[in-house]
């Protein structure tokens, strides 16, 4: 997975909520000292499961 | 954790008939009950990921009632947590039963609301009432894992905004939004059923924003756009490898070919090499363009490399550029908001 290069001070003046999330989210994937990693790893793992489906053309179209 | 993504039609049969069904012939069939144990064999001998994820499709997969289901799950059981599952449903047959036999079984549930208008509900055949009933049931008994898609025609092009607010009041659940394709059975109402793209894209822009501001509730898509714009997450350029398996074991290139024999590859009941199905991407023939390899959102495009588009938007010319009219503005706003959040603290 590629890396992203922003700290958690950085991220806490990031206005929008959802990019907050996304940015937090990542950073605990990257920070393996996290005691929420299993966590964040796993809520990773399902959305990329999901994003396997969405992002092939399958499931547009109401399929 | 790696999961491989494997796509079981279970019957052609349904008890609606939207318009924009991908079922190219309404001719019932359905998988044999007796060859659940046999399919599951041979997944576990064939997928050679940890964790095999199944996506229960149809026709109307639920028709074939919990029974069928309680057989699937005993059968996934002889192997413990080698399979994941998810359930593609039009939601009607959903009762306090059938949650539960999902939920006890960690299934996801996949659903379409288009509108709340039963008027505008024409393409799913005025059902929406008693989707939001199945929507409520769901909620009421703590169901968390569910995703609901609104597919947006010139029925309903005008209602993002306010589909986008019942979601967030109503439910904590996944929410996703994509234009209707002519395809299937739709097919020949051709550009008669397409939003107007303007529409489209201002009401999908007007909800981003607003998701962006609150993260009120869970849109994958623009949560996958975002990851990809700050370069946490690859688009695949093509459909991921995975197996697309019909009511008769014939495993097809693309989930939305299944029935269409020219694009059938082999019966998984007829081999036991894995390796001929796997791998294969299905991108034979694509709509891209010269011109979309020079684009700055070509990364993030979901038209110009699906095959099932290419096959189906032949004889229907310039489908390629009425979509990306369509979402290009969408990709934009969503860089250029990712990146005056952000380039003001850190150029990433």
């Amino acid at each position: 997975m590629p890396s992203m290069t922003m700290t958690l001070d950085e991220i806490e003046t990031v206005e929008s909520v959802a990019l907050r999330r996304v940015l937090k989210e990542q950073l605990e994937i990257e920070d393996g000292c996290s005691d929420d990693r299993i966590t964040a790893y796993d809520a990773y793992t399902k959305h990329a499961i999901y994003s396997k489906h969405g992002n092939c053309l399958c499931v547009l179209g109401g399929v | 954790m790696k999961s491989f993504d494997v796509i079981v039609k279970l019957t052609t049969s349904c008890n609606l008939q939207c318009t924009y069904c991908n079922v190219e012939e309404r001719v019932p069939v359905k998988f044999p009950l007796e060859e659940i144990d046999k399919l599951m064999d041979w997944l576990d001998y064939a997928v050679s990921s940890k964790v095999c994820s199944i996506l229960w499709h149809g026709g109307e997969p639920l028709i074939l009632g919990k029974s069928f289901f309680t057989r699937i799950f005993e059968s996934e059981k002889r192997y413990p947590g080698r399979f994941s599952n998810t359930v593609s449903t039009n939601a009607l047959l959903l009762d306090n039963a059938f949650i539960e036999l999902l939920g006890d079984n960690h299934v996801t549930i996949k659903t379409s609301l288009d509108t709340i208008h039963t008027e505008s509900d024409r393409n799913r055949c005025n059902s929406c009432a008693l989707v939001v009933s199945k929507l409520n049931l769901l909620r009421e008994l703590g169901y968390k894992d569910v995703y609901v898609r609104t597919t947006v025609s010139n029925e309903n092009e005008g209602q993002l905004v306010e589909m986008y607010d019942f979601m967030k009041a109503n439910y904590k659940f996944n929410w996703e939004f994509a234009p209707i394709i002519p395809a299937g059975l739709n097919k020949s109402a051709g550009y008669a059923v397409l939003p107007d793209p303007e529409k489209f894209s201002r009401g999908a822009i007007d909800v981003f924003h607003d998701w962006l501001k609150t993260n009120s509730i869970e849109i994958p898509f623009f949560i996958d756009l975002i990851k990809a714009k700050l370069g946490i997450l690859e688009l695949p350029a093509i459909a991921n490898p995975r197996l697309n398996i019909g009511p008769t074991g014939t495993i097809y290139r693309c989930p939305l070919l299944i029935g269409n024999e020219k694009y059938a590859i082999g019966n998984y009941l007829e081999t036991e090499t894995f390796n001929q199905f796997c791998g294969l991407d299905c991108a034979w023939e694509t709509i891209s363009k010269n011109e979309c390899l020079d684009c700055d959102f070509n990364r993030f495009c979901r038209i110009t490399s699906c095959s099932y588009l290419s096959v189906s938007f032949k004889g229907l010319e310039g489908l390629a550029d009425f979509f990306c009219r369509l979402w290009k503005p969408v990709y934009h706003e969503i860089c250029a908001a990712v990146d005056f959040e952000i380039g003001a603290i850190k150029k990433i």
